[in-house]
């Protein structure tokens, strides 16, 4: 071989050379995409937080069909894709074998707690914001202040909060901050990290104003995300803009109030399930407003291409509803009785606007001040003061808005209803003597004495009471009737009290609807007592007492007599001595 | 002549060889890339000998110089187009939502917005796209920015209709754009399309019409062209997101 030859060669390998140190540094530059293969959606909300806290590019899939097509978006030459798959709850199966046949290299993680895992890996990262998984809108609500101060979500319950705090001692944690609701062994086991909390009274508007307040002391921007809390999305998780509750079906006052005297200028609202209420925002705020509706299609279908909607994963909802069962106009009474039913298990105020009319063309409007509260399973009548109608046929139109909590009032029941006509008079009379607080069963115990001479039907709330910081209001599902004369009690689930609830709760205020009818308990009476907490009752432990005695009486029986004689042990039934023959 | 300037010369020749060979193999990858369509029409413009069918197998016997020009249109693969209407209602509402009125509003306003951008759109920092920010977007989605339907190429006039991006102005005739065709032919009055920038990124912006007819003589409220990847025999879907301002 001449020297050329051999210069050429040298050449050839150190082109070779630099050809793979290229392709190496290349594929080290490909951009990193994480997608979540879960059916959880803690485990999606996980995933897109982590991929914006580690720069990486997040996604989910949110059904098996959408695993593959999901995948058009990237170029297999310049991204890898790591997906992280639930263990027990996957979309697809062996994922990693479809994203590699899309020719992206893959690889895929399998865990059954993907957010402490996920947590674990951004080790750059020691603060974090504690939510309870019950209430997924506070985990939304979170999100976008959780990318801007580099912090994580966890999620927190009386059941998985060991592990939670078995991963946060572990870190060594700067700050953590309480959002919203969580559980007594939550807080309890938290507060030796010395946390922050943000909860006003478990109001999801009023929490998610202080948020969107601290999101805006990092980053003050003016422009922001319209939600309600029930899905996951791309933009939402970002945490380029804050996110702001705006209602189902109506924007709460203390939004709007908001939105006037701040900065904000421009809304977007993500989808459009709430254009209703996106559309008062615009209206009644000024702000201008965006629709993020569609995306391209990720199909090829042609050069006039289709759209489809949003990368969107719905998080469960907490149920909550009302409606009106009855109307009567009663004429001896001049009153407007409306009952309502919660068919569900979660408590709900509302308030409320009534326009009575008759045939005869007389109107008269009626309705609440102030929001009421009505338990969870169960029914409450309201009655309200008129004007006598002349007319026979009376038909009302209703417009009601409730909510979870007492000025977060998103949702409308409207409509028309015929109204009864009936001519009852309610004797009862009911007073309040005592409430007790039994710790034992977490119950209040409110006891009440029928002082009239009829049969009353009773229902008991308790207000204003401060459990864990929050106030909150507990009531009674199961209606009870008194005798004349008698006294009754009327039991009211609560929660846990601590030795520090007890100490803010000296006094409870009371508040008991009865009558004379079951269904329409159409008197209030109300007081502010002092609370007192149950003391020993035999009833409760009466079993424990029966069990103790039956164990002494078995073994009083095995027991054997002793002959004072001779000091020999006999069977107990015996009256001789086995022994020495004198009598026991 | 010595051996050394000899030794000199010969790897420069094989240097010009593979230049050539590679080049020779760009044009031919390249060729077979564009998988070409049948020609619209064959116009045979010069003829000289031989008579051959119009359209038909050109077998030109010796001796004559045939012309003929090839008229090809195939799908562009490097762009998109969104086509529909768009429904809506006007009302005089009250804090309770209730409408005093309303009208089914068969005369839509506004805009249509389509952006790459997933995670913000600045809306209130909205302004017209120049040059750079076309030139950077091209380059981002792997367009020539010499092709003949570069952005920059498409989107070469400044001919639209004034209009207000939430709170922000856009004047009339002053951003890049163009008009998409009605019954296939070009106009300049309907379905006008703009290239804007919000600081950062491009926001594609069409004007909503009023049932006008479209590309297909089919009345549409908007019709819009999107750049998708600029890779050669990708499946590769550049995403895009669409907004609509609520008035």
């Amino acid at each position: 071989m001449g020297k050329s030859e051999v210069g050429i060669v040298k050449r050839g390998w150190l082109l070779l050379v630099l050809l793979v140190l290229l392709s190496a540094y290349a594929s080290a530059q490909n951009a990193e995409v994480v997608i979540s293969n879960s059916k959880d959606w803690k485990d999606v909300y996980s995933v897109m937080q982590y991929g914006y806290l580690a720069q990486k590019v997040p996604a989910f899939i949110v059904s098996d069909r959408h695993a593959p097509v999901i995948l058009n978006q990237w170029d297999p030459a310049a991204f890898t894709i790591e997906a992280i798959s639930s263990k027990s709850r996957p979309q697809v199966i062996g994922y990693k074998s479809i994203i590699e046949g899309n020719g992206f290299t893959a690889k895929e993680t399998v865990s059954d707690q993907i957010t402490i895992d996920l947590a674990a890996r951004l080790t750059d990262i020691n603060q974090y914001v504690i939510v309870d998984p019950l209430y997924g809108y506070n985990a939304i609500a979170v999100a976008p202040y959780a990318i801007v101060s580099r912090s994580f979500v966890l999620f927190a319950d009386q059941d998985t909060i060991a592990d939670v705090d078995r991963f946060l001692s572990s870190q060594n944690p700067e700050h953590v901050l309480i959002y919203g609701h969580v559980d007594r062994e939550v807080m309890e086991r938290l507060s030796k990290y010395d946390p922050e909390t943000i909860n006003e009274d478990g109001d999801r508007f009023a929490n998610n104003v202080a948020i969107v307040k601290k999101y805006k002391e990092i980053n003050d921007a003016k422009q922001v995300l319209l939600t309600n809390g029930e899905v996951v999305e791309a933009e939402i998780m970002s945490g380029s803009q804050p996110v702001l509750f705006i209602g189902v079906e109506n924007v709460p006052d203390k939004i709007k109030e908001y939105i006037k005297n701040s900065n904000i200028a421009v809304g977007v609202l993500v989808g459009n399930n709430l254009v209703g209420t996106a559309t008062t925002v615009r209206r009644q705020t000024g702000i201008s407003t965006f629709v993020k509706f569609a995306r391209n299609a990720r199909e090829p279908s042609g050069p006039v291409a289709q759209i489809e909607g949003l990368d969107i994963f719905y998080l469960p909802k907490v149920p909550f509803n009302l409606q009106i069962s009855k109307i009567r106009y009663n004429k001896i009474t001049r009153q407007i009785e409306v009952t309502y039913t919660n068919p569900e298990g979660v408590a709900v105020f509302f308030k409320a606007t009534f326009t009575v009319r008759s045939e005869n063309g007389e109107e008269q409007v009626m309705g609440d001040v102030d929001p009421l509260f009505i338990e969870g399973n169960s029914e409450k009548t309201v009655v309200y003061p008129v004007d006598p109608f002349t007319g026979e046929a009376l038909s009302t139109d209703i417009f009601v808005i409730f909510g979870e909590a007492r000025y977060s009032l998103e949702r409308v029941l409207s409509g028309t209803m015929d109204v009864e006509i009936v001519s009852v008079t309610d004797e009862s009379q009911l007073q309040i003597e005592k409430i007790l607080l039994d710790r034992k069963n977490n119950l209040f115990l409110v006891y009440l004495k029928n002082i009239g001479e009829v049969d009353t039907y009773a229902q008991t709330e308790v207000h204003d009471v401060f459990l864990l910081g929050e106030r909150r209001i507990f009531g009674a599902q199961d209606i009870v009737k008194i005798p004349p004369g008698q006294t009754g009690i009327s039991k009211i689930p609560t929660e846990v009290f601590g030795d520090e609830d007890i100490t803010n709760n000296p006094t409870i205020k009371v508040r008991t609807y009865f009558g004379e009818r079951e269904d329409a308990l159409v008197k209030v009476i109300e007081g502010q007592l002092d609370l007192r907490i149950k003391g020993f009752d035999i009833i409760d432990y009466a079993p424990h007492i029966i069990i103790l005695l039956l164990i002494l009486l078995i073994i009083g029986a095995m027991r054997k007599k002793k002959c004072e004689h001779c000091g020999h042990k006999n069977p107990r039934k015996r009256k001789i001595c086995k022994n020495c023959h004198n009598k026991l | 002549m010595d051996n050394h300037s000899m030794d000199n010369h010969q790897p420069h020749h094989h240097l010009k060889a593979a230049i050539v060979f590679m080049i020779a193999l760009a044009l031919l990858a390249s060729a077979e890339a564009q998988q070409p369509r049948a020609p619209h029409t064959m116009d045979n413009v010069t003829l000289y000998g031989a008579n051959v069918s119009f359209g038909g197998l050109a077998n030109t016997s010796g001796g004559s110089i045939t012309v003929m020009n090839l008229n090809v249109t195939y799908q562009n693969p490097r762009w998109k187009a969104y086509v529909g209407n768009i429904s809506g209602k006007l009302a005089l509402i009250d804090a309770q939502n209730k409408s005093l009125y309303d009208w089914t509003v068969s005369t839509p306003e506004g805009e249509l917005y389509a952006t790459r951008n997933d995670s913000m759109i600045s809306w209130d920092a909205i302004t017209c796209a120049n040059y750079t920010n076309i030139f950077d977007e091209e380059a981002a989605i792997n367009f020539s920015h010499g092709w003949t339907d570069s952005i920059n190429a498409t989107f070469n006039r400044t001919v639209h209709r004034q209009f207000y991006a939430g709170n922000v102005l856009i004047t009339g005739n002053s951003c890049p754009s163009t008009t998409l065709n009605v019954n296939d032919t070009a106009q300049d009055e309907y379905f006008q399309e703009l290239v804007l920038n919000d600081g950062s990124h491009i926001v594609y912006s069409t004007l909503i019409e009023q049932g006008v007819p479209g590309f297909n003589n089919l009345t549409y409220d908007y019709q819009m062209i999107l750049p998708d990847s600029g890779l050669e025999d990708t499946s590769v879907t550049i995403p895009y997101y669409f907004y609509v301002e609520l008035i």
